[in-house]
């Protein structure tokens, strides 16, 4: 195996814990809103501190393989994308625990809406990170056109619930949860493609393609 | 560095079109179509054994005295056909300059080796030579250096030295074009960096067209990039992009070490 190879194989080992915890903890936090129990929640914080770890370590990799390796094409977008999308993972999370710490003032029933909002984060999560791992630009390309679906009952949520701070916040800190998996699909779609689809409009001009 | 992903093609210094070479039978360059823009500086990269330095060769024709060879199609620079029966080569040397892997000064005194150009072009009047020889000196960097012992022998020079005396030697006739074959291979990393530097400062006034077997330096100097492969042109493009992005599968193969 090439020296390169190896180096972005290492960065991807790193990458895949840091998957794992943030797939498990957007997980717990689905499961305590869909069952209304909140006695599990305690894992989301236990977690912070390794994923912290994990960020700088990521960092760090990322950093030794730009200086040491010279990465090109295909490697290098990999890298870079990886440095960036390194933070949206360490900020979903951030997001998590504010979901809990929201949870744990709230008392039964939790709205439906929080519970079908809380169920397409959670796959929007697990499709960025498959998309991710599998570099899969077709994927992502769906996740960010799922992004519009979770900020609508996110506002309706919002408007239905305005008199609980708690619901509110919970489902706030949700709908960034989404925006950040859009974050990561489109450096997965710079990774595998070459292109850079942020702050365009319609998906279709992100994708350099035409409407017509 | 500007993130330029098109090729600007408005001034086009060198063309070559439809380019066929033979080595006897061994067919070292299949149809390369290629357009070199004035004032930049293009890389051709590739294995050993691609073309790169054979294509380079043919854009002063330096091939000319290869016994075997065989040359097909057109070469122009500046509209010109320079394979025309009526092309002067000495003149066409003269226009398009070019430097070698290894410092190749004259045994002969500093001064001598930068105004040996001059004088064979005819310039007689001593004034205008001494002119010329300290402008391209200093051009090259190479002036406080070596200003005390120009009647030194070239050879006393260390090797970045040398290599910068020869460029000096090249641009003292004013060429348009310069041809550089792995100039910096032969030398340390210091001397690389101050030539390298050189030739982003040359390309102000000359086009610059070079050879590397170091992809970091093509990345680090030039604004465009030939990828060669078996003798076939694979892909011309921006350097910023054939290093972040290229079209071809086998550019990207090459360019992040996964060949063969």
């Amino acid at each position: 195996m090439l020296k390169v190879e190896k180096s972005v194989l290492e960065l991807r080992k790193t990458l895949e814990e840091m998957t794992d915890i943030v797939i498990s903890i957007v997980d717990t936090i689905r499961t305590c809103i869909k069952k209304e129990n909140f006695e599990t929640l305690e894992f989301v914080f236990q977690q912070d501190r390794h994923i912290d770890d994990l960020e700088k370590k990521i960092d760090q990799q990322a950093v030794a393989l730009l200086a040491l390796i010279n990465p090109m094409a295909s490697d290098l977008r990999f890298v870079f994308s990886v440095v960036k999308l390194n933070s949206d993972l360490e900020r979903i999370g951030d997001e998590c625990k504010n979901v809990a710490k929201e949870l744990k003032t709230l008392e039964p029933p939790i709205p439906e809406d929080l519970k079908i909002l809380a169920d397409k984060v959670y796959e929007m999560v697990k499709d960025a990170v498959n998309a991710l791992l599998n570099q899969n630009s077709a994927l992502a390309q769906e996740i960010i056109l799922k992004d519009d679906e979770v900020d609508k009952l996110e506002y309706s949520i919002q408007k239905k619930y305005s008199n609980s701070i708690g619901i509110a916040f919970a489902a706030k800190a949700l709908e960034r949860i989404a925006d950040h998996t859009t974050n990561i699909s489109e450096n997965v779609v710079f990774a595998t493609e070459g292109i850079d689809i942020r702050h365009e409009n319609s998906i279709m001009n992100r994708l350099g393609k035409s409407d017509k | 560095m500007s993130i330029n992903n098109k090729i600007n093609v408005e001034q086009i210094k060198l063309s070559v079109e439809n380019l066929d070479l033979f080595y006897g039978n061994n067919h070292a360059l299949k149809k390369i179509n290629i357009q070199i823009p004035a004032n930049q500086i293009t890389a051709f990269i590739g294995p050993s054994g691609c073309g790169k330095s054979s294509l380079l060769k043919c854009l002063n024709r330096m091939n000319d005295l290869i016994s075997n060879i065989k040359i097909t199609g057109q070469i122009t620079v500046d509209n010109e056909n320079i394979y025309d029966r009526k092309q002067d080569v000495t003149q066409l040397r003269r226009k398009v300059g070019m430097v070698f892997q290894k410092p190749n000064p004259f045994p002969k005194s500093i001064f001598d080796n930068v105004a040996y150009g001059i004088r064979i072009a005819g310039i007689k009047d001593k004034e205008k030579i001494n002119n010329i020889v300290e402008n391209s000196l200093k051009r090259v960097g190479l002036w406080k250096e070596v200003e005390n012992r120009l009647q030194d022998s070239a050879m006393s020079l260390s090797g970045g030295q040398a290599q910068r005396l020869c460029i000096a030697r090249t641009i003292a006739t004013h060429p348009d074009v310069i041809l550089m074959d792995e100039p910096t291979s032969a030398l340390d990393p210091i001397s690389t960096q101050v030539i390298e530097e050189l030739i982003l400062e040359l390309k102000e006034s000359y086009t610059v067209v070079i050879v590397t077997h170091n992809m970091q330096q093509a990345a680090r100097i030039s604004d465009i990039t030939s990828f060669f492969y078996l003798g076939e042109l694979v892909e011309v493009n921006p350097t910023n992009k054939i290093f972040t992005t290229p079209e071809n599968k086998l550019t990207e193969k090459y360019i992040t070490g996964r060949f063969g």
